[in-house]
């Protein structure tokens, strides 16, 4: 998942009682308001994952809306985002283990799944401590730190996350 | 008098509703969610499910989920049940997925397929590292002011940019990687022999396939950069 440094346009709404007219409050009512919509929407399929914002470079001319009394604001900001893409190494930690395959966790992503089918030589073994071995004594447990390759995404709307699936199919890859 | 005021506030009564379209932001998403939806009701409400779930399998799996995941649906697949009990363990459901794509197992070559937005620029995870460093020791802060709200992403990726930063010195490790810019490694290219932190040339290339059509060109410079990164290594 790779950091990106994004610049972004945006409008942010004012309500009428932070309109101060020593510039500088205002100024602050502007980044408190972008900063919690950035964290209401918390991803984009365009972006990625939202991380933080780093720079307010513009406020352009406040435009009031009549019914409400409200400040429409538009504004060009900076900010970080983590965003998944195909073929992508990442290294994550293993989450839950299920005889299918097992769940990774890495950064912002909860549920990056591993299948079974995508594991090279590992095998199921069944137990209090569930996990997957290789010939080689190679476990992958929980916990275990894991480097894998990313072979499949899709942006669920709904939850405004993305279902990720994970391969070991390749050199350099498992458990580290 | 009233007549002109009156057209003017219905200009800008317009105006505004043209506006709020556009700042909700969700325009492309609501038409997608439509589409998805109807997909999924077209599926629903007909006899001809079986034909239509195996001809194009991993849609169809997909839909049934969203939808319930009815396990009538997933019955022509083949490994209904099971599909049907790990997608509710999990939570998302991602397993469906990928036991109905039936994805062969050696997948060599999967080269990094970066799609970027406009005006974005790739960073290293040592180079998000020192950012976010940067802004938690604000936060400590602005974390008394209870109005300002930090997106819950930005904790975990944190920890995760931390992982992925082992160099000591973030700037001259971006200057060893942008050499190899002129042997045409792209950015995101970049980015990844950063990240992963490879020990020798052979694992560059099992990790970033993509470099392999050029190997002639870029295998020396790769080398140089791999030797000199090692210099900036954070001793563990």
């Amino acid at each position: 998942m790779v950091f990106l440094e994004v610049e972004m346009p945006w409008n942010v709404l004012i309500d009428p009682d932070k309109l101060d007219a020593k510039g500088l409050l205002l100024r602050k009512a502007i980044i408190i308001r972008l900063l919690e919509d950035i964290a209401n929407r918390k991803a984009s399929k365009e972006h990625g994952y939202y991380v933080a914002v780093t720079a307010l470079k513009k406020i352009g001319e406040g435009k009031v809306r009549e019914m409400t009394g409200e400040v429409l604001f538009p504004v060009t900001f900076t900010c970080i985002t983590q965003k998944p893409s195909k073929g992508e190494v990442l290294v994550g930690t293993v989450d839950k283990i299920l005889k299918q395959g097992l769940f990774l966790k890495s950064g912002p992503m909860e549920s990056i799944f591993l299948s079974e089918k995508t594991m090279k030589d590992y095998q199921y073994s069944a137990g209090d401590n569930p996990m997957f071995l290789n010939d080689k004594h190679s476990k992958l447990e929980k916990d275990t730190l894991v480097r894998f390759k990313i072979f499949g995404i899709k942006w669920i709307e709904s939850d405004r996350h993305f279902q990720i699936l994970a391969t070991l199919a390749g050199d350099y890859l498992g458990p580290l | 008098m009233k007549g002109s005021l009156k057209g003017g506030d219905d200009a800008s009564v317009k105006g505004r509703h043209i506006k709020i379209d556009s700042d909700s932001d969700s325009e492309g998403f609501l038409e997608e969610k439509s589409r998805t939806s109807s997909k999924g009701s077209s599926v629903k409400g007909g006899g001809k499910i079986p034909s239509d779930s195996l001809k194009s399998g991993k849609k169809v799996s997909l839909d049934s989920l969203k939808s319930g995941g009815k396990a009538s649906f997933n019955t022509p697949i083949g490994s209904g049940g099971k599909d049907y009990k790990t997608g509710k363990a999990g939570g998302k459901g991602s397993l469906p997925h990928a036991q109905a794509v039936k994805v062969p197992i050696v997948e060599v070559d999967l080269k990094l397929e970066l799609d970027l937005p406009k005006d974005a620029k790739v960073l290293m995870d040592c180079e998000a590292t020192e950012i976010l460093e940067g802004i938690q020791d604000h936060l400590l802060v602005l974390s008394r002011d209870p109005e300002i709200k930090m997106p819950e992403s930005f904790n975990k990726a944190l920890q995760h940019s931390k992982y992925g930063s082992h160099y000591t010195d973030v700037q001259s490790v971006r200057q060893v990687l942008d050499t190899l810019k002129v042997n045409g490694v792209t950015d995101g290219e970049i980015c990844m022999i950063g990240n992963i932190l490879p020990e020798s040339v052979d694992e560059v290339y099992a990790l970033v396939p993509s470099l392999k059509d050029n190997r002639d060109n870029n295998e020396g410079p790769i080398k140089d950069v791999l030797s000199n990164l090692a210099k900036y290594r954070n001793p563990k």
